[in-house]
């Protein structure tokens, strides 16, 4: 639910930014300053609550992956080995030379606040929030924020493969046709099913998500969320006092760059999102490659350059069409002519 | 009955309306099939304009079939998406062009022109009742596939269901899957002229309007009737008590036997097809009513399909390859506990079907050649 509000709400924020966008142009060509300011103030509001609510939703979903998806939360951080009041970082670069069991850093060069993730996760600024490392190992955190032991990847794995074995064991004796047989290894199978999906995997570090790609969205897109937050703080700003920066070169550019940012922002949340959550397709349970159809791989990559031509011619009429009715808009005298 | 068959039935029972329902929007796409039959650029604007406030009904519609057949029988949805992959590619292509077609035809800057975003309108009409038509006749006629669970456990190739190499095109080749095919779309065409009557005021286009009814009408009537023939003596797939299948002569024939109620409906809405189109042809001053009563018929008509094909121990997907591995309401649904969360969800369809009617309702002004045209 907190997933769903972050990524529909985001888009009042995109749309906001796309209105002040649009509005800062039409006021470029001088004319309709007045029809300007108005759908920027629009456009100002809606974006604001818009990245509000986003930010809100955005946080109670960290809250939802700390708990569900807590190698998710650890590859969005590049965080290794966790720690009682974990620090949140800012920016920083993936260490490429980093493995699960070596002694490189995870993240260098960072700027991070210290215990942020701990608060983030938990609510809780001396927390444990595990990493990588840790949930390999069977270390993480109850819901009431305590570290506990759980279960390892390593054995999650022998697990898993065992609820396979008592399946395919249920199916013989199903085939027998013997009722015994079948309700021994149904409940057998019940006892490790939830580690199910893991019995797919050949070694615990392909549970370990893509860390640099789900690193990079995930920032990429808190920081233009804060960006975007104090934009819309100042758009405001600027348009209830009729501010005269509003007609410089410099807040024009910024306006224009806004627009491709605020998309960037969105696809980056996507990313973190899809990226963070390998292997699974169903958490625990299936991983992506136990969940392919027998389409060949020439068929689907045909498949692929068929969508990428047809949404890009369609996204050039798009775009056409899009400007021409911007250009009208810039050309009309919004002001003076009461027709409009 | 055990309360999992019940839901299985209502689920079932959903499919055949969201199909039903389907196969009449389809005038949407019949009705952009005349866009090629006219050069007059006001005709053609007239005619995108009545049909573009219905277009989302007919694709909102798909989706919904397509996402209620995924919840509800997913062995059914992965077996066909998964296999008959080009064909239900070809239908999503086909979709896309008409998506954004209505939404970009008459703009400024368009790129492509408003001729070309005509052309593919046509393309949908033609390709997207076609393959649908395609589509639902394998759940007649079977389709080559296969369904092994065990192979789930089977980490090097974990594919419960595989499919002919061609996926799909095999089906479009297949000329009992055309005869339906072409029927699907025959009628489409027919409906779409019906409804464009209906909602368009202009003296030259209704007499253009009724030879296309007439037309595609009488050859709509012989590939149904065709249809129907081969429908009826072919055989199916029936299941026993233990779930084996077996092969029965004139199965579907029995089906419209043993649910009379069924054959009634056939009955009923063939007339009623057959009333409007008839109606419309013979007498010069009926515009307005035979969209409703062929519209009316259809619906009828294709829920018995729907009955007949999934209903009465009937496998509605046999396998050619292998018919044990065919699918029936009962070995391909969802679990109890879903089916039984959806079938709470499901109680809002009746205020959906509301609304639909409600915006149907408020955008009915009959479109003229000096119409503030939209689209």
């Amino acid at each position: 639910m907190n997933k769903f509000f972050h990524a529909v709400l985001s888009g009042w924020c995109l749309a906001g930014v796309f209105v002040v966008g649009v509005s800062a142009y039409i006021m470029h060509k001088k004319k309709n300053r007045e029809m300007a300011l108005q759908s920027m103030k629009v456009g100002g509001w809606v974006g604001l609550a818009g990245i509000v609510l986003t930010l809100a939703f955005g946080h109670s979903s960290a809250v939802d992956v700390a708990q569900t998806q807590p190698m998710k939360l650890a590859a969005m951080e590049g965080l290794y080995r966790g720690q009682q009041g974990t620090e949140l970082i800012a920016v920083g670069i993936v260490n490429p030379k980093k493995t699960p069991y070596n002694d490189e850093e995870g993240v260098i060069c960072k700027i991070a606040i210290p215990k942020g993730l701990s608060i983030l996760a938990n609510m809780k600024p001396d927390s444990f929030v595990p990493g990588i490392t840790d949930i390999l190992d069977g270390v993480t955190v109850n819901e009431a924020g305590d570290t506990v032991s759980t279960v390892s990847y390593a054995e999650r794995i022998e697990r898993g493969r065992q609820a396979q074995a008592d399946l395919r064991a249920y199916d013989q004796a199903a085939a027998a046709g013997d009722s015994a047989a079948m309700t021994a290894h149904a409940n057998a199978l019940k006892e490790n099913f939830e580690y199910f999906g893991y019995g797919y995997l050949d070694s615990p570090e392909e549970a370990i998500p893509p860390v640099a790609m789900t690193f990079y969205s995930f920032h990429i897109m808190v920081a233009l969320g804060g960006y975007f937050l104090v934009f819309f703080l100042f758009v405001l700003f600027c348009v209830y006092r009729k501010d005269a920066w509003l007609d410089t070169k410099l807040w024009r550019v910024v306006a224009y760059v806004s627009v491709p940012l605020v998309w960037l922002c969105s696809e980056a949340g996507w990313v973190t999102a899809e990226v963070g959550r390998q292997p699974w397709i169903i958490q625990n349970l299936m991983p992506n490659k136990a969940a392919v159809s027998e389409i060949g791989s020439g068929s689907v990559m045909l498949t692929f350059w068929i969508f990428v031509v047809v949404f890009t011619v369609f996204l050039v009429a798009e775009l056409g069409i899009m400007a021409k009715q911007i250009q009208r808009g810039a050309l009309a005298d919004y002001d003076h002519d009461t027709d409009k | 009955m055990t309360t999992l068959e019940c839901l299985q039935n209502y689920w079932w029972l959903l499919i055949a309306v969201l199909g039903a329902l389907l196969v009449f929007l389809l005038f949407v796409q019949g009705g952009q099939t005349l866009l090629m039959c006219t050069r007059s650029e006001v005709h053609r604007s007239m005619i995108v304009n009545a049909l573009g406030r219905r277009w989302e009904l007919g694709f909102t519609t798909l989706v919904t079939f397509g996402g209620a057949f995924f919840a509800s029988f997913p062995l059914f949805y992965s077996t066909s998406f998964g296999g008959a992959y080009w064909l239900w590619m070809l239908i999503l292509f086909s979709f896309i062009l008409q998506a954004v077609s209505y939404e970009y035809r008459s703009k400024p800057g368009n790129l492509l022109g408003t001729r070309t975003y005509d052309v593919f309108l046509f393309i949908n009409g033609l390709m997207g009742c076609v393959l649908l038509g395609v589509a639902v006749a394998m759940f007649f006629f079977g389709a080559e596939f296969d369904v092994n669970r065990a192979n789930l456990l089977d980490a090097a190739a974990p594919v419960i269901s595989t499919w002919a190499p061609t996926h799909g095109l095999e089906a479009i080749f297949n000329l009992r899957n055309l005869c339906l095919g072409v029927a699907v779309f025959l009628l489409a065409r027919t409906l779409g002229a019906l409804y464009l009557l209906n909602s368009v005021d202009d003296a030259e286009m209704t007499a253009k309007l009724r030879r296309h009814v007439t037309v595609s009408g009488a050859l709509f009537v012989v590939f149904f009737l065709a249809f129907m023939a081969l429908l009826l003596t072919a055989d199916g797939y029936e299941t026993a008590g233990d779930g084996t299948v077996k092969a029965v002569a004139f199965k579907y024939f029995h089906n419209y036997v043993d649910m009379w109620w069924c054959a009634a409906m056939l009955l009923a809405g063939v007339v009623a097809v057959l009333y409007g189109i008839g109606r419309t042809v013979l007498d010069r001053k009926f515009t307005k009513g035979g969209i409703w009563w062929a519209g009316a018929g259809t619906v009828l008509v294709v829920l018995t399909l729907f009955f007949v094909a999934g209903y009465n121990n009937t496998a509605y997907y046999p396998s050619l390859l292998d018919p044990q591995a065919s699918l029936t309401i009962r070995n391909s649904s969802s679990s109890q506990f879903t089916l039984t969360v959806m079938s709470c969800v499901s109680v809002i369809i009746p205020f959906v079907l509301a609304y639909i009617v409600y915006c149907w309702r408020a955008l009915s002004k009959p479109v003229t050649p000096k119409s503030d045209f939209h689209y």
